[in-house]
């Protein structure tokens, strides 16, 4: 009996530590191969000029559609801040999913906005329309700003990609804020793509915008964020750029396209269904998108671009967070549930083969090993059945792991985009690095954890269909 | 029985031990690499606002002094001994040539070859890495060094996508039109991106001298007839109408679209007769540029065309028509057509008028 307990506690022990050898190797290659295709990136871009392409009248006319819910205090600047892309030819469709706070009002005076004759073709189910308001103000033609009923960012979305008439659809969170050349720089793979690959969707770094200086909806000063959580989240995004999408888009297994920031080919997406009402939704998205060019025999491409294109606040508080990274959850497991026919199907390539399998072991089980090793080790302490001098030595390589790799993100950003030139953030990040494998990471784990079990067990579900926005305090505008 | 399999018996410990050291070891360094980095860039930075400075004074001297060119030239010489002053004076030379035109641009040309940076720039074409022999590419053609255009003439060959491309760009800023023959022999597309800027660089001639094109309209690349047509556009050649006509005939839907809305450009108005035939056939994306141009080019004998049009309902096609129509008549007489709109195109009346306002 106690061989048989060993033998299944070894294959415990065995299993969890092959787990995490097979995910640092991966991680490793990842970022190697990221490394590699950034470096490239940077050498091919560094010669282009894009505010010559700004003059040129053969740029696709673009519609930015940003839904918004409950965003006052920012609404307004956000707005100008899309008034104000350097793009000749783009239109922005601003969907109010039926705010209960005075975001209208305040649109309307700031705008000159008056209620508009408009009609469209529905293609995709959405919720009723209240109103389509014009600016009688020429300076703000660009804009246009539907009232609809309240139903969720997918349907905000779904509403802007019927009512939207160009080819590309910029689909962004009203309450990003986008660097003035972030379409010229998304636009420039639809228009390098050749006939026999198609260009479907393009997304970008998304920065953090906490504590920055914002001013006529612009960045004006980057700076690092004050709380912890924020600058441990800075971290989080360096690491993720350096992780892989653009390992990932260089094999063209990108699934995820930023609900942030991303721009996309319209017909597509309405071919294929548009936005699912899902938590989700940017990421089961792009999985139906790439199914849809698989299934029909097209090949694409789904781009990622290195360069920051879009800052955005992220939650300060642990509750913020912690909701934050349950929806994350629940929306990959629905992802997953719902393409379940992905897995390991090579007829769908490389999602199929890799990208899927890597989303389902890596991105979804990780936390839940981990967890289920905390629950072990629990285990063996409470049977006293702990080497402790070989749990220390391992939990000190995991630690110095996470440390080593943090250390590349840092020394990647230095040598690419340079964005905190300011003294003493180096130092700054170099505390957040040893700080946040065991005040941040264990608390995402967590969350991530709540949003399995909300998922699978049916809990949480009164925000599902509505938009979820955290709404946490900004510190930006001054 | 102690479970976590690892102890110092069987050497794990040892492994792990020099793993945490690696790791270790390895985030010092890289910690460090960082420190230095950013400690270089910020020195070199501070290296840089001075040189621009004094190349600033330099500069001024050098160009607005007529009698003292030449010994102006001289004070420029100790920069080019050390490589980053070079490349600062690279940068502001480059940066100065790209703002200026006429004698300036000239004289900054001499400067740049009397320095003798033009070998630096050859020795960088002929680098064996793609990104710097981009750079020699740009620094030449920048400044119009026809004695190199055989070389580059080479790199529009060459497998590396990126570098084939720089180089036809290069090739037309030395060369003008000439340099368009590439289209002659182009078997893969030209990206959308790579007719921008070639568009934006020939623009610079202003249509002078351009080479015949008429040929490049009867391309089986579709990228150089869609390339040309573009050309035709922004030049006004309306002397090509016959040739362009005939491209309605074209099997890419995307042709024959752009195609209809250079008629619009060139204000093709014989074009119409034939697309009103050709309509029925059409695919619906055509049949919508076809309607959009009646708005753009034909007279009150189009209405009956565009009436026709609304006898059965789709949205997007009704809209345009009623657009068009629009555009032809006004709004008053558009609204007169009101008591024959279905209750589905009523709306769409509204929506057009008020676009319109």
């Amino acid at each position: 009996m106690l061989f048989k307990n060993e033998m299944v506690l070894n294959f415990f022990s065995y299993g969890i530590l092959l787990y995490g050898i097979i995910l640092a190797t991966l991680y490793i290659i990842l970022s190697i191969m990221s490394a590699i295709e950034t470096s490239h990136y940077i050498k091919k871009n560094s010669f282009v000029n894009y505010t010559k392409i700004l003059a040129s009248p053969f740029v696709p006319t673009i519609s930015v559609i940003a839904p918004a819910y409950n965003e006052s205090p920012s609404i307004v600047e956000n707005i100008r801040s899309l008034l104000s892309i350097q793009y000749v030819n783009y239109e922005v469709l601003l969907i109010n999913d039926g705010s209960t706070d005075d975001s209208l009002e305040k649109l309307i005076e700031a705008y000159a906005l008056t209620k508009a004759n408009y009609t469209f073709h529905q293609k995709l189910p959405t919720k009723k329309i209240r109103a389509v308001y014009k600016s009688t103000n020429p300076a703000f033609k660009k804009l246009l700003v539907i009232d609809k009923e309240n139903g969720g960012k997918a349907d905000s979305l779904n509403l802007g990609l019927n009512i939207s008439r160009n080819d590309l659809v910029a689909c962004i969170d009203a309450d990003c804020i986008l660097e003035p050349d972030a379409l010229l720089k998304m636009v420039k793979p639809f228009l390098e793509s050749e006939e026999e690959e198609k260009v479907i969707a393009a997304g970008g770094v998304i920065r953090i915008a906490n504590s920055c200086l914002v001013k006529e909806g612009k960045i004006q000063d980057i700076k690092m964020p004050k709380k912890f959580l924020a600058k441990c989240q800075v971290l989080e995004y360096l690491r993720s750029f350096l992780l892989g999408r653009m390992a990932w888009s260089k094999i063209n297994g990108l699934l995820l396209v930023s609900g942030a920031l991303g721009l996309f080919d319209r017909k597509i997406l309405i071919a294929a269904g548009g936005y699912n009402k899902i938590v989700g939704e940017d990421i089961e998205l792009v999985t139906r998108i790439i199914k849809y060019m698989k299934e029909k025999g097209e090949k694409y491409r789904v781009v990622y671009i290195p360069d920051p294109l879009c800052w955005t606040e992220v939650p300060e508080t642990y509750r913020a967070l912690g909701r934050q990274r349950n929806r994350w959850t629940r929306g990959m497991i629905e992802t997953l549930t719902i393409h379940k026919n992905l897995f390991f199907n090579s007829s769908y390539g490389v999602i199929g083969i890799l990208s899927y399998p890597y989303w389902l072991f890596y991105e979804w089980l990780a936390p839940i090993v981990e967890f289920l090793g905390i629950i072990y080790f629990v285990f063996l302490i409470a049977f006293n059945l702990i080497n402790w001098e070989s749990f220390l030595l391992l939990a000190t390589a995991v630690y110095t792991f996470a440390i080593m790799f943090s250390a590349f993100s840092i020394l990647s950003e230095e040598l690419t985009y340079h964005q905190y030139p300011k003294k003493g953030v180096l130092f700054k990040l170099i505390i957040i690095i040893l700080l946040e494998p065991l005040f941040f990471h264990p608390y995402v784990m967590w969350s991530a954890i709540k949003g399995n079990f909300n998922f699978f067990f049916n809990r949480n579900k009164e925000n599902w269909g509505e938009m979820t926005r955290t709404g946490f305090k900004s510190e930006k505008v001054s | 029985m102690k479970l976590i399999i690892l102890n110092a018996q069987t050497g794990f410990s040892t492994i792990i031990i020099t793993i945490i050291i690696a790791f270790t070891t390895i985030s010092i360094l890289v910690f460090m690499s960082s420190f230095i980095i950013r400690y270089k860039r910020q020195i070199n930075q501070q290296k840089e606002i001075v040189l621009i400075q004094e190349f600033q004074e330099l500069f001024s001297e050098f160009l607005f002094s007529e009698d003292e060119s030449l010994s102006s030239i001289k004070k420029f010489k100790p920069y080019t001994q050390n490589k980053f002053d070079k490349s600062i004076l690279l940068k502001t030379l480059f940066k100065i040539h790209n703002d200026m035109t006429g004698d300036i641009s000239d004289k900054l040309k001499m400067l740049y070859v009397e320095l003798e940076l033009d070998n630096d720039s050859i020795k960088k074409i002929k680098s064996t890495k793609w990104n710097i022999q981009i750079i020699g590419m740009r620094e030449l053609s920048d400044m119009k060094i026809k004695k190199v255009a055989k070389d580059i003439a080479k790199l529009t060959l060459h497998p590396n996508k990126i570098l084939r491309k720089e180089a036809q760009l290069a090739l037309v800023k030395i060369n003008g039109y000439e340099a368009l023959n590439f289209l002659n022999t182009l078997t893969y597309p030209l990206s959308e991106w790579q007719q921008l800027l070639l568009l934006e660089t020939i623009q610079y001639y202003k249509g002078d001298n351009l080479p015949p094109l008429e040929h490049l309209l009867k391309s089986e690349n579709d990228s150089v007839i869609l390339f040309v047509l573009k050309i035709i556009k922004i030049f006004n050649l309306f002397n090509l109408k016959d040739s362009i006509i005939q491209l309605l005939n074209h099997e890419n839907e995307k042709i024959r679209i752009e195609t209809i809305v250079l008629f619009g450009e060139l204000q093709i108005t014989d074009s119409l007769a034939i697309l009103k035939r050709k309509y029925t056939k059409s695919t619906k994306a055509v049949k919508l540029k076809i309607i959009e141009l009646f708005g753009e080019i034909s007279d009150e004998n189009g209405i009956p065309f565009l009436v026709e049009q609304l006898k059965i309902y789709d949205y997007e096609n009704n809209l345009q028509v009623l657009r068009s129509i629009l555009n032809i008549v006004g709004i008053q007489k558009l609204e007169e057509l009101k008591p024959k709109l279905s209750t589905e195109q009523q709306p769409l009346l509204l929506h057009v008028i008020e676009e319109k306002n």
